[in-house]
């Protein structure tokens, strides 16, 4: 009796445990592709922005600690062959070192914000510049993107662009919040910006991420006189009828690779990027103030 | 949870056994949050190319072989519900579904003599944060994002599993710490 009694409850145990599992795998689908369907600006896109605004404010505490860290541990590194030498004055070299790192920190943090100080004003006419740091950034290799301390009581909204020093464009808002904002750079797979050359006759063409972190010209003819070292810049003008986010003249990158097969009716240009997003610690987002800045941002 | 199945311990009483639940929910709560915490800020300062370690793996890991199948697939998907909630990805319900899929199957290995030592559980967590990497490469495939698969492994993959196995040791002593000797808990034992 006993053994038929824990055969029973074993088997109500190994269907709970298998309907649990399977329960929430179906949950775990139904998200998934509840997520996909509802677009932007649904349910399930709107909790989890008020989720990442929730925990933004500590993810940027944990940034913040960490950045001086990094910055330690590079200037640890470079000095490596040099604390050998310096053995007998350990006591003098660590306390330098440490007063060192505030200097190098300080002095980066100061060299990045006067490098971005003047970045966006020639767009003064149409955009707010609003200076932001970046304070969390994704984990995953997919998706390029970070998540900035400035939102909509700035001035922020979707898709305004966002630019780093000598206003190179880095990217564009995608949601926003009152006191953050998600950006997703160009290198991002899922990012396209009307582009032209200018050096070689404003040729429009399409900047696109084929890979996640790499970029390339799209649409440009054969015939197109692009060689490497010309600049990519922004063309102000989309694929279809709208009008692109982005304002005309911003640079984007520089060509670092041009080629084209017999068959082919359009040249492949290999963009390389004038900034690296990963390694920025703050960017400026550029919000929109004239009619015509809006209209753009908003698509219309 | 009625009961509580305790393989090394079987003389609990009721008592005992709520004080345990609770111990082990409160425990198992405070490791998803804070790892979930360091995977989504800290994390992707500490990269090698695109590597970037993954410390949730031997946290689900570590629950699942600590408290059995429920748990680990409870702590799995909550887990990978809150990295999608939290961090700036475009993504909801794919990590939940791969996070569940490892504390689902590594609660197999709950109270095994093998699963006490520290080899094992380091491997289950490489080899789940690989499932995961992989199967969340392969949702993105699905979705229409690509990368060479050359780029992915080399640039992304490899260097990601080394400082997963560089980090796990500290994550599972962490959750062993906390929640003590493996204890399978279900309902209706016996």
């Amino acid at each position: 009796m006993a053994t038929q009694a824990n055969t029973a409850l074993a088997r109500r145990r190994t269907a709970l445990r298998r309907g649990l599992v399977t329960a929430l795998a179906l949950v775990a689908f139904g998200l998934f592709t509840g997520y996909f369907r509802e677009g932007p600006g649904g349910v399930l896109h709107d909790t989890q922005d008020a989720v990442g605004g929730v925990v933004a404010p500590v993810q940027g505490v944990a940034v913040a600690a960490i950045e001086p860290l990094q910055d330690g541990w590079n200037w640890f590194s470079e000095l490596r062959g040099a604390r050998e030498r310096a053995a007998a004055l350990e006591v003098e070299v660590r306390d330098l070192r440490l007063q060192a790192i505030n200097d190098r920190f300080s002095a980066q943090e100061a060299a990045d914000l006067a490098a971005l100080e003047a970045a966006g004003e020639s767009f003064a006419a149409n955009y707010d510049r609003v200076l932001a740091s970046i304070d969390g950034r994704s984990p995953s290799p997919w998706y390029q993107s970070a998540r900035i301390d400035r939102g909509s009581a700035d001035g922020i909204i979707e898709n305004s662009p966002v630019i780093g020093a000598g206003d190179a464009l880095v990217g564009v808002v995608t949601a926003v919040r009152p006191h953050s904002a998600n950006v997703r750079f160009i290198t991002d797979g899922s990012t396209g910006v009307g582009a032209i050359v200018p050096e070689a006759g404003e040729l429009p063409g399409l900047v696109t991420s084929p890979n996640p972190g790499q970029l390339r010209l799209t649409g440009v003819p054969r015939e197109a006189d692009i060689e490497e070292g010309q600049v990519v810049m922004t063309g102000g003008f989309n694929s279809g009828s709208l009008p692109s986010v982005y304002p005309r003249g911003l640079p984007i990158g520089v060509v670092s690779s041009v080629g084209s097969r017999d068959v082919d009716a359009e040249k492949a240009v290999q963009v390389k990027p004038l900034i690296d997003p990963r390694a920025e610690h703050h960017l400026v987002v550029l919000a929109p103030t004239s009619p015509e800045a809006i209209r753009r941002a908003r698509g219309g | 949870m009625s009961q509580l199945t305790t393989p090394s311990a079987t003389t609990a009483t009721p008592g005992m056994e709520r004080s345990l639940i609770w111990t082990t929910v409160g425990a198992v709560c405070a490791l998803v949050a804070v790892t979930v915490l360091l995977e989504v800020s800290v994390m992707p300062y500490l990269r090698i190319a695109d590597g970037i370690p993954d410390l949730v793996a031997p946290m689900v890991v570590a629950v699942a072989i600590l408290r059995g199948t429920m748990v680990g697939a409870v702590t799995g998907f909550a887990a990978g519900l809150l990295i999608e909630l939290t961090a700036p990805i475009g993504t909801l319900g794919a990590m939940a579904l791969l996070y569940l899929a490892v504390g689902a199957w590594c609660g197999r290995h709950c109270g095994r003599r093998e699963s006490a030592r520290l080899l094992q559980p380091l491997m289950l967590s490489v080899a789940a944060a690989c499932f995961v990497q992989v199967g969340y490469a392969i949702f993105h495939l699905l979705l229409g994002i690509r990368m060479p698969a050359s780029e992915f492994v080399g640039r992304a993959l490899l260097p990601g599993l080394a400082l997963t196995l560089l980090l796990s040791a500290p994550v599972l002593l962490a959750a062993r710490k906390l929640l003590g000797q493996a204890r399978v808990m279900e309902p209706f034992a016996g």
